[in-house]
């Protein structure tokens, strides 16, 4: 970097130095994440001649994403919390929004694009090893076999991760935890909204809480909302949901993750 | 050059600053001398960024710390009591994070890693807390940022860290460059901090230059205290190790103790906090209206401000070079 970058309001530079670091950082809890999806599978061809996450479908690359690219979403800004290290992360010659653009970067797209190559190989890997074990062998996951799902399942990692960003930017200690938590909360929030709706159109209880013992149909709640409202109000109430969860939601976590970057300060003694 | 104005910071409801005025001229190591509590670590952090005053303003060489421009973090180095460093080693440090800085000079860098006979081969995260200091402090002078903050930079260090330390300390003065250095440990430091800012209850009480100093005062050992001239005094096992008054115009003065003395920097502090009023006359060469009569220094209360003093600090005198 030399004193021209230094005077620039944003650097790529600047970030991509950021994302560097970041990347060597996370190896070795990544290289961790791969050995446990490893040595599971290795496990599951041992007893059954199959690998229990290697069926040829998506789902390899679904635990893999969910299983460490969250986690790692969760802790991101870790330093930026600690006592110690936290001085030194705020310091760092580096503007707060090439901070946060270098983590949203580094674990929204390169954690997915990495971690498919990486998932690939280890697909590989396991189809060798079923063959070798006498199972079928042969199911290796690419993501241009079904592209459409690989995408799918990246536009909601996504999601997922910019509200971890956000959760990690946000809460000093257990950011894990709390993110899931308020994942929770926003989840029960919503569905609260979906039965406002149905039982503000007086939907029988017996169709809106399910037909059998009264139990709560969370997941079904929309199938049920055919009757009495209209095929147009339920689709609208669609796009609503979808709106918030693929629009509002990241857009409020970024724009939020950020501020609380841009705001942090390192108060943590008086001397 | 760094000034804060009119500056109010505190932590929940205690107010740490209020109003606070000080500036700092490049090519000069200051002194930030305080209580504990006082807000020294503050200051170096709301200089730094880390910070962000409630009220008033800072300005770092033309630039708002708040912003925490790239350029200006890379134009200041700050070295916290106790450093905290990555799990690497001092190679890949320095192509992970001096890169951040392009005036970063590796050689000054290898230089002074090698003359505080720091490790290469050992994780940074491994080393003990002197050597974490030294590292910091060999980053913080190989940094080429015209703002240094060294908070409680020789806590941690053995002796000949001290001596070497002051060396490079020295080292590192240039007209463009502003330290700061935060201590409690004046004795290890007062050969070349100059002036000594001393932080008392939200305000700069004194801001006051060797020069001045030792023109005004000087310590000396003294079987008695009720003597012309005395500022300040200490009881210890075998008399008072006195603070004095040099040439009081119009007043008295003590001839006591040869002429060449300087005054001890940790003297000169605990006369600021124990009885400001007294200190300011003399420096300001004035009377010392009446005879120290060591009733703040016999162990039995603490060196403190008194409360009737009170908003006389806005008026303290200050001793500018």
């Amino acid at each position: 970097m030399n004193t021209t970058t230094l005077k620039k309001k944003f650097s790529f530079e600047r970030v991509e130095l950021l994302l560097k670091n970041r990347a060597l950082d996370d190896l070795p809890s990544l290289l961790i994440g791969v050995g446990i999806l490893f040595g599971v599978n290795l496990l599951s061809i041992i007893g059954t001649g199959y690998a229990l996450f290697n069926r040829g479908n998506n789902q390899i690359w679904t635990v893999f994403l969910l299983g460490a690219g969250i986690v790692l979403s969760g802790y991101a800004f870790r330093e930026m919390h600690d006592e110690k290290a936290g001085l030194d992360w705020v310091l760092l010659p580096a503007t707060s929004l090439e901070k946060y653009v270098a983590a949203l970067v580094e674990y929204v797209v390169l954690y997915p694009l990495v971690g498919a190559l990486v998932v690939m190989g280890l697909s590989g890997l396991l189809s060798a090893l079923e063959l070798v074990a006498g199972g079928p062998g042969g199911r290796i996951w690419t993501p241009g076999a079904d592209f459409g799902s690989v995408m799918s399942i990246w536009g909601n990692y996504a999601i997922f991760s910019l509200w971890f960003l956000a959760g990690s930017a946000t809460f000093r200690r257990k950011p894990l935890l709390k993110s899931a938590g308020s994942l929770l909360v926003y989840v029960l929030v919503m569905t609260g909204f979906v039965f406002s709706i149905l039982l503000a159109h007086r939907i029988p209880r017996s169709v809106a809480f399910g037909s059998s013992g009264y139990s709560f149909m969370w997941n079904g709640a929309g199938r049920y909302m055919a009757w009495p409202l209209s095929g147009g109000a339920v689709a609208a109430l669609n796009i609503i949901l979808n709106v918030l969860l693929y629009g509002i939601v990241p857009i409020f976590c970024i724009g939020f993750g950020y501020l609380r970057v841009a705001e942090k300060e390192v108060r943590d003694e008086v001397q | 050059m760094v000034q804060f104005e009119g500056l109010t910071f505190g932590y929940s409801e205690k107010l740490l600053f209020q109003d606070l005025a000080l500036t700092l001229q490049p090519g000069t190591v200051y002194g930030l001398l305080g209580l504990n509590g006082a807000g020294k670590t503050s200051l170096l952090k709301l200089a730094a960024g880390a910070l962000r005053a409630q009220q008033g303003s800072i300005e770092v060489f033309g630039r708002d710390p708040a912003k925490r421009e790239a350029a200006f973090l890379a134009d200041i180095a700050f070295v916290p009591e106790d450093p905290w460093l990555p799990a690497v080693k001092p190679a890949v440090w320095l192509d992970r994070y001096s890169v951040f800085r392009p005036s970063f000079d590796r050689g000054r860098f290898q230089v002074l890693t090698q003359e505080f006979s720091l490790e290469s081969d050992k994780l940074l995260s491994k080393y003990s807390y002197g050597q974490r200091k030294k590292f910091a402090l060999a980053a913080a002078f190989a940094s080429g940022s015209r703002l240094l903050l060294l908070d409680e930079p020789t806590n941690g260090l053995d002796i000949p860290s001290k001596t070497q330390f002051r060396r490079i300390l020295a080292e590192a003065i240039e007209p463009s460059r502003v330290i700061v250095v935060s201590t409690h440990q004046v004795r290890d430091l007062e050969s070349i901090i100059d002036p000594a800012v001393i932080l008392h209850q939200g305000k700069v009480l004194f801001t006051i230059a060797s020069e001045t100093m030792n023109s005004r005062l000087y310590a000396a050992h003294l079987p008695d205290i009720d003597v012309p001239g005395v500022v300040y005094a200490e009881k210890d096992a075998v008399g008072w190790s006195a603070l004095v008054a040099r040439n009081a115009a119009g007043g008295e003065s003590l001839n006591a103790g040869p002429a060449t003395d300087a005054a001890d920097l940790e003297l000169v502090f605990n006369a600021a906090i124990a009885v400001p009023e007294r200190l300011a006359s003399a420096l300001n060469g004035e009377a010392l209206v009446s005879r120290y009569d060591g009733s703040l220094s016999d162990g039995n209360k603490q060196p403190g401000y008194d409360d009737a003093f009170g908003s006389e600090s806005r008026r303290a005198t200050e001793v500018q070079r």
